[in-house]
């Protein structure tokens, strides 16, 4: 199995139905796999925050989602997970590239990347990053916990790891 | 042009156990007029209450979803209206409440205003219908028709302030209400 497909077999067991996605280039096959799900509802938006609100209106529905991104995205709608999901207390699983890191050579991705872990760390949105195929079991408990932690919860898909699947 | 609050109350005879997201001025106004467990309220920064609309119509298929949306709010992000018009919920029914102005950040107007056509916008992305009201006879006459019919559709209702309501954001955003809501969907 590739990457995508340990981590979407991963999400199925978590039970989850519906994903709400606007790709960048690293977390893009994952959402082809996860659209090409007929048990898992896809919906593609034109702008980030959107996912959060869908992924919020599902979990308030009992159904269970994720939302998927890229860390420019990720960037563009804190507002939104500030202000909906930390404010009220409703978690959102937000699946996101890493990018920025020393393995992303894209010039564009730089700033931002190097902003992304203290911009969590100030807002109190916990996260793990996926470095090697064995962590992409941990998907389950990491779901789970982002039940518990009832705020915006990052799971990172980093270079090393999508590499590892090469 | 209606009065809000009339408007509303209307609306409300023809949805009275339907799941209702509302925002600002209008969420107001909607709590005083139909209190109930299905009124989600607990919106966070403008333009998304399309989007918890759209999630809550995919999670609960079988009851109608019905969006009381603001202008400005609408305005801070028209891509909802294509990712709506996209995924096409049956279960979906779309009300912007017009009246030109951010009413509760001071009463600026908004860009566009009086030009702009949110139900063309709605038509162009992909809305199954969409109406104009600003005549409260053929509201009342007509509506409940429109909701007869399968999503998604949109509304947009021009408005004018009517009696006002206590803008008490405590109550609107209330966590009881927020796990109240979330109980009465899971019955």
């Amino acid at each position: 199995m590739d990457i995508p497909e340990l981590i979407h077999a991963e999400l199925t067991k978590c039970g989850v139905t519906l994903a709400a996605s606007l790709p960048d280039d690293w977390v893009s096959p994952l959402i082809r796999r996860l659209a090409a799900d007929p048990k898992i509802k896809h919906v593609p938006v034109g702008r980030e925050a959107e996912t959060i609100a869908i992924c919020t209106g599902a979990f308030l529905a009992g159904v269970k989602s994720v939302a998927v991104m890229g860390t420019t995205g990720l960037h563009s709608c804190i507002g939104e997970m500030m202000t909906i999901n930390l404010r009220h207390g409703i978690p959102v699983l937000v699946i996101c590239s890493l990018r920025g890191t020393p393995e992303d050579h894209q010039v564009y991705q730089e700033q931002q990347g190097r902003r992304t872990i203290p911009m969590l760390q100030a807002y109190d949105m916990p996260y793990v990053a996926l470095e090697k195929p064995e962590d992409i079991q941990r998907i389950p408990e990491i779901y789970t916990h982002s039940r518990l932690q009832k705020r915006p919860y990052l799971l990172f898909l980093t270079r090393r790891l999508l590499r590892a699947g090469k | 042009m209606m009065k809000r609050d009339e408007c509303l109350q209307i609306l409300a005879r023809h949805a009275p156990d339907d799941i209702v997201v509302s925002v600002f001025s209008a969420a107001f106004d909607w709590v005083k007029i139909r209190p109930h467990a299905l009124n989600f309220t607990h919106v966070g920064a403008m333009g998304l209450a399309a989007s918890y609309g759209l999630g809550l119509a995919l999670g609960r298929p079988n009851r109608k979803v019905l969006v009381l949306d603001g202008d400005g709010s609408l305005l801070m992000s028209l891509n909802t209206l294509v990712t709506i018009g996209s995924v096409a919920p049956r279960n979906f029914y779309h009300f912007v409440c017009k009246n030109g102005t951010y009413e509760v950040n001071g009463g600026h107007p908004i860009p566009g205003a009086g030009i702009v056509d949110f139900a063309a916008h709605a038509r162009a992305a992909g809305y199954r219908n969409t109406y104009v009201f600003d005549d409260l006879a053929q509201f009342e006459n007509e509506i409940g028709a429109v909701l007869e019919q399968e999503g998604p559709i949109f509304v947009t209702l021009k408005l004018v302030p009517g009696a006002e309501a206590e803008h008490d954001y405590a109550k609107l955003y209330a966590e009881e209400n927020r796990l109240a809501f979330k109980r009465a969907l899971a019955e």
